[in-house]
Formats: C-alpha cells, structure tokens, sequence
C-alpha cells in the first residue's frame, strides 16, 4: 500500500461533558459505553431535557477536566468549578432525543455554576450507575451494545482526507473540531469511510453502523462559541441524503481495548 | 456569507392553536430559494432560532415564519409577544440540501409533522406559482386540524393523518398516500418534522423503494 493510502489514526477525541470542550488524547481507552469519560456528563433542563450548543452555543467554551478532588469546569468569566462526582445520589430521569435515562444530579453548586453561565435553569448530571443506556435497536448486534449521553452512537470517526476535501471549496479552512470526531483517520480518498463496514484498530473491532447526519453544532466555532453558516451551506451542496447532510461514521465497537494515535486502521469489510 | 439585518414586524396573528404567523419587512429583503430558512433573534440579546420561510419567494419585501411556541423555549414566547412595528434582527437566508426549484424541481411531495409545515407551505405555493399544472401531495400528520398552520386554506387540497385518532403515519399509510398515488417519475419527497418522525418516515419510504436521492429531509428540533 502506498504512503498516502496507508490508514492510520492521527486523532482521538473525548468529550466528558456532552456539548463541552473535549480532551485531545495520544491513548483512548474503548470501554462498554465508547472511549472511557466520554459523554459521562450532560447538562439537563429543569424537565430533564438536555442541553446542547445546539441552543448554547457557547458550551464550547466550557472546559473540563478530571483529578481526584473530582470533575473540574472552566469557562471565560467564571471562577472555576471543582465537582466531586456523586456516584450515588438523587436519581433524575433525563431524555436524550427519544431515549429516556436515569440519572444523578452532581449537585446545586454546579447547577447555579452552570445556570448562571447559560443563563438559563439546569444542572450537570452523570449516569446513574446501575442504569444502562442500549444503543437504538436496529444498530444492535449482540444486544448488549450501550453507550453514555453521545446522541446516539459510542464513536464518531471522520477523515482527514474528507475535511480536506470540504476544504478544498471553502474560502474560510475548517478545523476538525466543528466535527467533534472521537476516532480521526489519516490517509486514503475523501469519504471512503462511507464504504467501510467493519474495520479494526489495535485489538478494537468496530461495526461501521451509519452515516453522521449533521446539525448546526458544525456551524459554531469552537474556539469562540460563535455561530455561522458553514460548514452546512457547503456540504448541503453536495453531501445530502435522505436524513440530511452527512460526514463522518459512527461506528459501534465488538470489545474493549486501548487505541493510540499512530494505530494503523484495517479494513476489513 | 448572509449577515444580521434589521426587520420589522408587520403582522403576528394566531395561524393554529400553537403556531403564530410572523410576517416581517427585512430592511433588505432578496428573493429566498423555496425550503430555505432564516436565523430570528430579538435585539440586543445572542439567543437565536432557525425560522423556514413560509412566503414564497414572489411575496416581494415580506417574509412569513410560523413560530410554533414552547412553554420551554428561549425565543418563541418572545416572538409570540412582538407587536407590529416592533424590530427584529434576521439572517439569511440559508439552506442548501432541502430545496425546491421550479426548473429543477420534480412534483413535491411533502410530508409534514407540526411545525414542520413550515417549509413545505412555501414549497407548495412556490410550486404553485411557478408550475400550475403539477400535482403536489401534500400530507400532514397532527394531533387534529387545530394544530395545522393555515388549515382553512389547505383543507380542500391536505392529505392529513391526525394522531389523536389514528395513531403515527406508518408505511401502509404511506405506500396508499404515495407510493399508489403515483405522483410521477420526477416526484421528490420532502419530509419535515421532529428527529424520530423523519427516522420513521424516511425509513418507511427508503423500504417502500423510494430513490435516496428523491427524498430530502429537514429535522426539526
């Protein structure tokens, strides 16, 4: 195989708080529910519904990270937050679109943190630890397939060779964080992971389950938590499909194990 | 790129028992394409909504969104409350993957849940004005015709599936109202909605054997 088409892993990607500033990794653990933290936490409305830059845009500004004292938040203009993370507390049922879940509310603290950065009423809450969230039904294989707050799906993979190609016809270059990839791959043709339909990387075997359907969350800047218009106007010029616009996969992993940037990708189906 | 520009409200009047027709005179209005949207936002704040155009893109000067109100929401209680004459600020307009034009358009079928009535209202009457002689389906699934933006204007013409009574659109209700209804070689099928009715929907179509590349979808939520 010639260098350009050797496929390899140049990025991996987790996002603890869903909506948040993620974490840019040399090594990912794949543990049940994806990479391990990823999409752990989620900001919910006072109803349990949940929040997204989708409606706050400048979620992307909220960092966090994990010591032992327990989850830390940052944001521009707030003091930080340390969160000792509550395993066990008050239950409360939150909705991810259609999917229902239990979960612990991590606090009042963190919750009048977060409304007052928002400016809106809700809280931080992480998975209750017996609750279980299975993937959609008709993705399902074994049956046990799971997954935390990710919209759908445990891994995002999207191309390098893809973005290059969105582009090639944008004045305005895009970084591969509009995208928020958990697996990002070097090498090959532009969109050739539409093809895949099982691939490995290291010990992990991963099903290559759907296409990406894009929302405006590709239109924030994630560097400053504005909205625009791109990448949506372009793609939707040449990338829709019957659910919308598309780019990247979402894949559902066979087992656990740990990948690294540099892994060479196999295809296999 | 499209910038924010001022518009003023012309008209805000009750159009269903949850959606306001919102008609606005953007400060430099240009033709939209039909299924195309618009980002709202009030003055001086940084919340903004997409918003599809329901005027066609004939109504010179004046564009109408209907604004569906949630009890939860950020902006629609407070464009239910704007009073004409009172400023809004507008972007746009902006869609490139659901889209009907006269030249390339085939006949549209549209299927529509709720607020998605939006854009397919403008597909609709762009279609015709620009086709007279095509034959559009259009089908809306309701709790009941209260919640139909413009009922009284569409109920000769609605294929409608009101849910209080007969439960979600499925595929039998779809292989009757598109599939037998034979629209024609050139039929598109456009499908608004929330998320889980344009899974079902697009599905139902894909396994009905509908082309993917005649089926464009526009997810509400």
């Amino acid at each position: 195989m010639s260098e350009s088409q050797k496929l390899a892993v140049s990025e991996l990607h987790v996002y603890p708080v869903k909506s948040c500033a993620g974490w840019t990794l040399d090594r990912a653990e794949a543990v049940a529910t994806g990479f391990a933290h990823d999409r752990e936490w989620m900001v919910a409305d006072s109803e349990g519904g949940f929040i997204t830059q989708r409606q706050y845009p400048k979620m992307a500004l909220i960092r966090p990270s994990l010591s032992p004292e327990g989850l830390t938040l940052e944001a521009p203009g707030l003091p930080k937050i340390v969160v000792p993370i509550i395993e066990d507390g008050a239950r409360v049922p939150v909705i991810v679109w259609e999917s229902p879940c239990t979960a612990v509310d991590q606090g009042k603290a963190v919750s009048e943190w977060l409304s007052g950065y928002l400016g809106k009423e809700c809280r931080l809450v992480r998975m209750a630890p017996e609750f279980q969230r299975g993937v959609k039904e008709k993705y399902r294989k074994s049956g046990k397939e799971v997954v935390g707050f990710a919209d759908s799906m445990p891994f995002l993979l999207t191309s390098q060779a893809s973005l290059d190609d969105l582009n090639s016809k944008l004045a305005d270059k895009l970084p591969m964080d509009r995208f928020r990839p958990n697996i990002v791959v070097s090498g090959g043709a532009a969109f050739q992971e539409d093809a895949w339909k099982k691939i490995r990387i290291g010990s992990v075997v991963f099903r290559v389950s759907k296409a990406c359907v894009r929302c405006e969350i590709t239109t924030v800047d994630q560097r400053t938590g504005e909205k625009g218009g791109e990448p949506l106007e372009t793609l939707g010029k040449y990338r829709t499909g019957p659910k919308g616009v598309m780019f990247g996969q979402n894949l559902i992993h066979e087992n656990i194990g740990a990948l690294q940037v540099d892994d060479i990708v196999e295809v296999i189906e | 790129m499209p910038d924010w520009q001022k518009a003023r409200v012309i008209a805000n009047v009750p159009a269903a028992d949850d959606i306001r027709s919102l008609v606005v005179a953007p400060s430099e209005w240009v033709p939209h394409r039909a299924g195309q949207h618009y980002e709202l936002r009030i003055p001086g704040t940084d919340i903004s909504r997409k918003y599809s155009v329901v005027s066609t893109p004939y109504d010179a000067g004046r564009l109408e969104f209907g604004v569906q109100l949630l009890a939860n929401g950020a902006l629609s209680p407070r464009l239910w409350a704007l009073a004409p004459g009172d400023a809004l600020e507008i972007r746009g307009p902006w869609g490139e993957s659901f889209l009907w034009d006269a030249q390339s358009g085939g006949t549209p079928v549209l299927i529509g849940a709720g607020s998605g009535i939006t854009p397919l209202l403008c597909i609709y009457d762009t279609c015709r004005a620009a086709r007279p002689s095509a034959k559009p389906i259009f089908i809306m699934s309701a709790k009941d015709k209260g919640r139909i933006m413009h009922y009284e204007k569409l109920e000769d013409i609605l294929v409608t599936r009101f849910t209080a009574e007969a439960g979600r659109i499925d595929a039998d209700f779809l292989r009757t109202h598109v599939v037998d209804a034979a629209p024609g070689p050139d039929a598109s099928c456009y499908v608004c909605g929330p998320d889980t009715f344009i899974d079902s929907v697009v599905d139902d179509l894909l396994d009905l054997g509908l082309p993917p590349d005649r089926i464009r979808s526009e997810k509400f939520d």
